[in-house]
């Protein structure tokens, strides 16, 4: 059970080096969301090599904050409605016949 | 024996969270990214919590445990798709050669 949590944390270098030199917003916070899974089934694999079943509630509470906080920075990177018009999207267009196919 | 179904479930779920990263490095675009680490780490985190609800001595914990991973499983499909439709909303590109399919929407 060891092994899985030193291995868990090598991924974690990995996943943080893609959110360092990852091109654009989405990839980190693609990586903060792969962190924050990978860290609390640390937690819970802690939980059963110390026989200390607190850490179970430990977990659960980290995935709910885990949730909020990228809500959150989501709802800050995005101002205005969550509505998804296809031909306006910010500077992507599809392959043309949708665009004017459009009712 | 139960040690060792528990092992092989924890090395299951070790495979499956170093396919996520790698696929984290292997392919070209953002969403592709996204696929690759929402199916590793839910499948990840599904055989974990096999192995552990082997491993665990009691039911209260079992009954536990199930929570928690009923919460990773709502959580994880429901942040992948909003980091997608945020990255549209946002105009991150994608790889080129990709064909946009149009909804009722």
């Amino acid at each position: 059970m060891l092994w899985l949590l030193i291995g868990l944390m090598i991924l974690i270098l990995f996943v943080l080096l893609r959110a360092i030199i990852g091109p654009t917003v989405i990839d980190r916070l693609l990586s903060i969301n792969a962190i924050s899974t990978k860290v609390s089934v640390i937690i819970l694999l802690m939980a059963f090599i110390r026989d200390d079943y607190g850490f179970i509630d430990v977990a659960f509470v980290f995935v709910l904050c885990g949730f909020v906080g990228g809500l959150w920075i989501l709802r800050v990177m995005t101002p205005g409605d969550w509505q998804l018009r296809l031909p306006g999207l910010g500077g992507f267009e599809g392959e043309g016949e949708e665009a004017a196919s459009n009712d | 024996m139960i040690r060792f179904l528990a092992n092989l479930c924890f090395a299951g779920s070790f495979l499956a969270f170093a396919i996520g990263t790698l696929g984290l490095f292997r392919l070209p675009d953002p969403y592709t990214r996204l696929h690759a680490v929402g199916m590793g780490d839910t499948m990840g985190v599904g055989l974990a919590g096999l192995g552990l609800l082997l491993v665990s001595p009691t039911w209260a914990l079992r009954i536990k445990l199930l929570t928690v991973f009923v919460l990773f499983w709502t959580i994880n499909p429901t942040m992948t798709h909003l980091v997608a439709k945020a990255g549209l909303i946002h105009g991150v590109r994608p790889a080129e050669g990709t064909k946009v399919i149009k909804g009722e929407g």
